[in-house]
């Protein structure tokens, strides 16, 4: 069954003044196939990385991530391979149209041309793209842009969506497109993992959240999870309840830590153990 | 607040932001302060040391019989021993009796005299015309023309003072019309005429302009998309998207750069067909050339066009490879700019009329191309030559690539908000590694390269006087320096696993069998390859003369310095070099044997001549195979070490035998190997290899991955 599993994952880079910062400070979790797990987190909180390194675009300091069993860094061509991958303020070819940029995508996705003329058709339809799929790029909307993102994330089928604010900056009537779309593809089995700034719209659509504050994994579960954790209704008041009781222990860099993997990793275990949902996630 | 305020408002903010932009302030001041005054009067140095140069050589006359040469050795003797003490050093004067053709006047006859003497030589007051023949499009021949005419020049006003005082003394005075004024002024008549073609005039002047055009206009087609393709790409935020397909960055980046080398090219040829174009029909040619007959080889275009498809790749890769390291537009613009000045400095210090495509300007990058061009118009250029800077210029380009690969696909380079560049070059934040990657070889490589071949050039140049001496310092330099330690060093900074680069293990014991086999047997077989090549590409005499010069001075040195010199030191640090570090990296890229072809084409390339190449390839494969099988070192430093000694211990038995593998021995007495010596040396060499190919299959699997 197609899933992404993270475990321990660390990554910390260099700062300007020779010390390292820790984006992201040990965190472990599943996403499993048919369902859409929302990782959320203020600004900084290691949202970004963490989802490159699942895309095999950076790689950690430590720890490991599984996409449908391949290891990014030991196989990232196979792991590529499942993932469909959408980045926030990605760019597109100006000079190309969404009929011409999908193709290209899906042949560098090793498609065979048939296929991806098949495939490229069925997205214009269901993304509501016709009337924009001739257009070069440089002239779309940002709605129009966002479609076509979506669409060539999902050129090659993936099994495994990656999906970083997929519905920043939209208006009212492409968002609703959007997060249907995500619905439909929950649907068809595949594993979804989210990223955004819009709590109400993770606690709509979301099977199950984590929550990402400081590099650290602070809480993870379904609604129903989170709810009985906090004791607040709402996920913004659970985000809110839950940052201010956990920003006092974790400090925010580590000084003088190297390359070392030790201290990141003995600094992450305690912490990731904090999910309350660990079972419902294996 | 009136609109002057207001421009003086922006004004002051924008000057204040863009100055504080250190790389404006580096183009404002450093480019016009210290790069122009250093370029300007480094070529101003330079012409004038080339000029100092050619008024002090010795230059080679030739003379149509042995009477001629004398007569003419006699007048420039005359002729420098009347000339003024205070004068400063000039040119010396060789006379050859030599019956030379004009097309053959160059660089080793420089000009050929005739001689008229209606009189007898030593007539006085006579006309002796002096005819000298020369080719004005060869430097040195020129200059051999004027050093004479000025010699003789001086001569003749020596005589005509001579005889004016001559008359002046006599008391008697002569008969009328017995002197001719005109004789006594002017004793000596010397005439120049050049033997240069309108074609060879036409390639010269071709040769001079159009190579510089072709590297401009190449270089300005191919930094656009060199900057769009890379750092544009990054900035308009596509690259992530594609970095996420599952597509290696290699394929990514050839992909790219052979999109900028075709438009480099494209542009080159557009701008020649045009600059062609325009010559020919719009008058130009005509009205550049009515003083002086030219006509230009065109046909030769189209062979430089193509002599300038390494050069496209190449400087595409370099632009590649620099863009790549950028993350923005502008960042990019900056980083070309040295980079073009970079290109531009060799390619305008070889337009020296003196600089020759030889010794250390064949892998001279960049300039080595543009020399090449103009030679072939001038059609004075050695295909071996071609082939050396075809290949060098094919090794930069690669590690050039290989560099662009490596960067392209780096965080730091990718994501302008995390990364730093510090974590590509500083020590503490590389992560180990069991063995250097493929660019990181290519890139040591390439650089060893010239500098390699700069050392050798420097060393030997055409002399081989003090050889033993100069071996001694190869040894040290270049063998123990540059491919022994060097490489240790650079894996020791990048924390690349030593041992297992270096192969530093024991084999199975049959491996030491097999190349027992190997080395006892390859010379022979080497020898003969050597005889055969000899035989399609007869050697040059001046390559013969150079290794027989190198035997006579081996042969009187002690055997066991010959074999430290020249057999264990190269065995032991070629072997760490080729098919430790190279050999390893290569093959984190390439299957076997493409791994194994490549690293002994380069260790072809790095024995520099041409008539070496082959062979030293040939053997560099099966190095690269005895390395592979047996995953160690040592074996083929011993196959290689038993390969070198062979001729230097043979030859302390009979001393007939040259103790230097070079390309001339076949036509040795030691020439004559039986058949049957023959034929056991290749059924030895072919159980060497069966033994070393088994002796694999006795290792553990658990090494596969590794390789």
């Amino acid at each position: 069954m197609s899933h992404v599993e993270v475990r321990d994952l660390a990554k910390s880079f260099p700062t300007v003044d020779g010390q390292e910062k820790l984006a992201v400070a040990g965190i472990s979790f599943q996403v499993l196939a048919g369902e859409i797990y929302g990782l959320l987190g203020p600004n900084g909180a290691g949202k970004t990385t963490t989802l490159r390194i699942l895309a095999g675009l950076m790689r950690p300091t430590s720890g490991q991530v599984l996409v449908n069993g391949h290891d990014v860094c030991v196989d990232p061509f196979s792991a590529k391979k499942c993932i469909g991958f959408l980045t926030a303020n990605a760019g597109l070819y100006q000079r190309l149209s969404p009929r011409e940029l999908l193709p290209y995508f899906g042949l560098l996705n090793g498609m065979e041309m048939p296929l991806i003329e098949e495939r490229v058709n069925k997205l214009i339809g269901w993304l509501d793209m016709d009337e924009f799929a001739d257009t070069r790029c440089g002239a779309l909307s940002t709605g129009q842009k966002q479609r076509t993102h979506i669409a060539r994330a999902l050129i090659a089928d993936p099994p495994i969506l990656i999906l970083d604010e997929p519905t920043l900056g939209l208006d009212v009537l492409t968002n609703r497109t959007i997060l249907d779309f995500i619905r439909q593809e929950r649907q068809l089995g595949k594993a979804i993992l989210l990223s955004t700034h819009y709590l109400d719209e993770a606690e709509r659509l979301c099977d199950r959240i984590g929550l990402l504050h400081q590099g650290r994994l602070i809480a993870e579960g379904d609604m129903p999870a989170l709810r009985a954790l906090s004791g607040c209704p709402r996920l913004t008041d659970i985000f809110l309840k839950l940052v201010d009781h956990k920003s006092e222990i974790a400090p925010r860099a580590v000084e003088g830590a190297a390359a070392t993997d030790a201290p990141l990793l003995a600094q992450a275990k305690p912490l990731s153990q904090t999910a309350p949902s660990q079972e419902s996630a294996s | 607040m009136s609109r002057i305020q207001q421009f003086r408002v922006i004004y002051r903010k924008e000057l204040t932001d863009i100055l504080r932009d250190r790389r404006t302030l580096l183009a404002m001041i450093l480019i016009p302060v210290v790069l122009y005054p250093v370029l300007m009067l480094g070529f101003v140095w330079a012409a004038q040391a080339e000029r100092a140069s050619l008024r002090t050589q010795q230059y080679t006359i030739a003379a149509g019989d042995t009477v001629a040469a004398e007569q003419l050795r006699e007048l420039i003797h005359r002729a420098q021993a009347a000339r003024p003490p205070s004068e400063e050093k000039r040119a010396t004067f060789v006379v050859e009796v030599q019956d030379t053709p004009d097309e053959k006047l160059g660089d080793l006859i420089q000009a050929r005299v005739d001689l008229d003497f209606p009189e007898g030589p030593h007539a006085q007051p006579a006309v002796l015309s002096i005819r000298i023949r020369y080719s004005e499009i060869n430097v040195r021949s020129r200059a051999a023309m004027e050093e004479l005419s000025h010699l003789l020049g001086q001569l003749r006003e020596v005589l005509a003072r001579d005889s004016i005082q001559e008359l002046l003394d006599k008391t008697v005075p002569s008969p009328p019309g017995s002197i001719n004024a005109q004789t006594i002024l002017n004793p000596i008549e010397i005439t120049a005429s050049s033997t240069a073609t309108d074609q060879q005039r036409g390639g010269w002047a071709l040769g001079q302009i159009i190579p510089i055009i072709l590297v401009l206009m190449t270089i300005t087609g191919a930094v656009y998309p060199a900057i769009d393709l890379t750092a544009g790409e990054r900035e308009r935020g596509t690259l992530e998207t594609l970095m996420a397909t599952p597509t290696s960055p290699l394929t990514l980046i050839v992909g790219k750069f052979l999109v900028v080398a075709t438009i480099g090219l494209a542009t080159a040829t557009l701008n020649l067909a045009s600059v062609g174009a325009t010559m020919h029909f719009g008058g130009l040619t005509h009205a550049l050339t009515s003083e002086m007959p030219v006509r230009f080889p065109i046909g030769i275009l189209p062979v430089v066009l193509l002599c300038m498809v390494p050069f496209a790749l190449l400087f595409s890769a370099i632009l590649v490879a620099v863009c790549s390291f950028a993350r923005t537009f502008k960042e990019a613009q900056n980083y070309v700019m040295p980079v073009i000045i970079g290109a531009l400095i060799p390619s305008a210090a070889v337009t020296l009329p003196s600089v020759r495509l030889e010794g250390p300007m064949l892998v001279l990058p960049v300039g080595n191309m543009v020399l090449l061009a103009r030679e072939l118009f001038q059609q004075t250029c050695a295909w071996s030559s071609v082939a050396v800077v075809m290949l060098s210029t094919t090794l930069y380009a690669a590690a050039a690539i290989a560099l662009a690969a490596r960067l392209f696909g780096q965080e730091a380079v990718l994501f302008v908000d995390v990364g730093s560049y510090k974590t590509l070059i500083r020590r503490r934040f590389m992560r180990p590694s069991p063995a250097p990657s493929m660019s990181q070889t290519l890139v040591l490589v390439a650089l060893l390269f010239p500098v390699s071949f700069y050392a050798q050039n420097v060393l030997f140049g055409s002399s081989v006087e003090n050889l033993l001496h100069k071996l001694k310092i190869l040894a040290l330099m270049q063998f123990a320096g540059l491919f022994a330690i060097l490489p240790l060093a650079v894996c020791g900074y990048l924390k690349i696993d030593v041992v297992n680069t270096f192969r530093l293990r024991f084999p199975p014991a049959k491996a030491w069998l097999g190349v027992i086999l190997l080395g006892s047997s390859s010379y022979l077989l080497a020898h003969r390859f050597v005889q055969a090549q000899s035989w399609l590409t007869p050697p040059s005499d001046a390559l013969r003369q150079y290794e027989q010069q190198i035997n006579a001075q081996l042969g009187a040195a002690p055997l066991w310095l010959m074999v430290l010199l020249l057999s264990l030191t190269p065995a032991i640090t070629e072997e760490l070099l080729f098919r430790g570090f190279l050999l390893r990296g290569l093959s984190s890229g390439l299957r076997k044997w493409s791994a194994i072809v490549v690293a002994a084409v380069i260790f072809g390339v790095f024995h520099f001549m041409v008539e070496r190449m082959p062979l030293a390839t040939l053997l560099g494969v099966a190095l690269g195979y005895v390395c592979w099988q047996t995953r160690s070192i040592l074996p083929g430093m011993l196959m290689h070490a038993m390969h070198n000694a062979w001729p230097l211990v043979v030859s302390s038995l009979d001393e007939r035998v040259p103790r230097f593998l070079g390309m001339v021995e076949g036509h040795h007495p030691s020439g004559a190997i039986s058949i049957t010596v023959l034929l056991g040396a290749l059924l030895a060499f072919v159980a060497g290899i069966l033994i070393v190919r088994s002796a694999a299959r006795t290792e553990a699997v658990d090494q596969d991955r590794a390789w």
